[in-house]
């Protein structure tokens, strides 16, 4: 070493921030003392600096073209999408190679696979199979076709149309003719028809508000339905008091328009 | 990034050699770089790194994974660069013509670039400086430093290169520091 100093062997390790942090210490105190060492560090630290701004020439492009060119003609730079199939190729050569009898079982699985998909789309036609209308809805309705969906439509305008007639019931008005009754009486048998025919349907309405409601309907239709005929205005003033405390027709309409949703 | 390489030379030693391209394009600036930085031009240095990557697929199979790839083959470049700097001893003048078509191209270049007079001429001077001193450093000084301060080489890549113990290359380094900064007299 060209300093004098008897620590001036460490000024390499110093240098490539070799040593441990007491004697990185030790050393930077030594240089705070040492004028010989530390003039010999300064110069060799601007050295450093010049070496780490130095910008190397950069080549020709003729001489970058040639240099390119004769490689690729050595070891030809594919496309890494195109080496990646190769390599996921040769990797599959390499299990039919070592693993013939697995490779057997998987391609007879992949014969057997694609045979069911082709007879699953080309022979096999669904019969009455339930079909999700409305996947998204509240109300899901598992229906056949669409017909089932205007049946549920039907019914519940109809029930509508019940109990409003039912809400505007005078018992001591005339001017609803008990011909109107009759008719409304029915209504009401028909609509407990439909409601078991939905139901025979299989028409599965998966709304908690919709089944509660329609177990109240159900019975407001019964209870119509087996009233004498000379009892109905009565039977209609008592049932006007249930629907408008628990609010049949509100709770109707709400519902209609969930079913126009779906349609 | 070691672990694509090892990938990659596994597959390329199973004999797939668009692996092994894939390698080369990876490597082919960098190898070329260093053997510029040794040999001085770029003439030289493509005949370098093509050897390089040739040698470096023929012995493919000597190339244990302790190391890693990279380090493999700088040491091939490094090896070859030098043995070319010893043997062919190219006429100084194609030598300084090579240079001065670099040099031309690269003023062109720069000044596209908009790189401004002054800072052009200041890069000039500095790197015509720093070359004329690298020149009259040793091999091994020359190696050691181009490894650490043009390619970022730690001590221990620089001594699993160059085949040597770590303490010798801080000792090249910090000969090649103290000749530079004699040469340069800074």
């Amino acid at each position: 070493m060209s300093t004098k100093c008897k620590y001036s062997h460490l000024l390499p390790l110093f240098l490539d921030g070799g040593m441990s942090n007491s004697e990185h210490d030790d050393f930077t105190s030594h240089l705070d003392e040492c004028k010989d060492c530390s003039e010999s560090l300064n110069g060799l630290t601007s050295i450093e600096q010049m070496l780490e701004q130095y910008n190397r020439q950069e080549p020709l492009v003729e001489i970058l073209y040639a240099y390119q060119t004769r490689l690729a003609k050595h070891f030809p730079i594919t496309n890494r999408f195109v080496a990646a199939w190769r390599r996921i190729s040769n990797s599959w050569n390499w299990i039919w190679d070592y693993h013939p009898r697995m490779m057997t079982i998987a391609r007879a699985s992949a014969f057997v696979f694609i045979g069911v998909l082709i007879g699953r789309f080309v022979f096999y036609t669904p019969v009455n199979e339930p079909e999700m209308l409305a996947s998204n809805a509240e109300i899901m309705i598992l229906a056949p076709d669409s017909k089932d969906v205007h049946l549920v439509n039907e019914f519940f305008t109809q029930s509508e149309i019940l109990l409003l007639a039912i809400k505007h019931t005078d018992e001591n008005s005339s001017a609803q003719q008990t011909s109107d009754l009759k008719f409304e009486k029915q209504l009401a048998q028909n609509l407990l028809f439909k409601s078991q025919q939905l139901q025979e349907n299989m028409i599965v309405l998966q709304d908690q508000e919709l089944k509660a409601f329609l177990e109240k309907l159900e019975l407001v239709l019964l209870e119509i339905s087996n009233t004498e005929d000379s009892e109905i205005r009565y039977i209609f003033t008592e049932l006007k008091k249930i629907i408008n405390n628990t609010k049949m027709v509100n709770q109707s309409k709400q519902i209609q328009k969930k079913i126009e949703k779906l349609i | 990034m070691a672990d694509k390489d090892k990938r990659l030379v596994k597959q390329a030693q199973n004999g797939d050699r668009s692996a092994f391209g894939l390698l080369v394009k990876r490597y082919r600036m960098q190898v070329l770089y260093l053997a510029f930085d040794i040999v001085g031009n770029y003439d030289d240095a493509q005949d370098v790194a093509q050897e390089t990557f040739i040698r470096a697929f023929t012995r493919l199979h000597q190339y244990e994974d302790r190391a890693k790839f990279s380090t493999w083959l700088y040491r091939i470049t490094v090896n070859l660069a030098l043995d070319t700097h010893r043997k062919k001893k190219r006429s100084r003048q194609d030598a300084l013509d090579t240079r001065v078509r670099e040099v031309e191209a690269l003023s062109i270049r720069e000044e596209f670039e908009g790189a401004h007079p002054d800072e052009r001429v200041e890069q000039n001077e500095l790197r015509k400086v720093l070359e004329d001193g690298l020149d009259k450093l040793t091999e091994n000084q020359r190696t050691a430093t181009v490894l650490k301060y043009f390619h970022q080489k730690s001590s221990k890549e620089i001594a699993e290169i160059m085949g040597c113990a770590e303490s010798t290359v801080r000792i090249h380094i910090y000969r090649a520091l103290q000749n530079l900064k004699n040469t340069i007299n800074y």
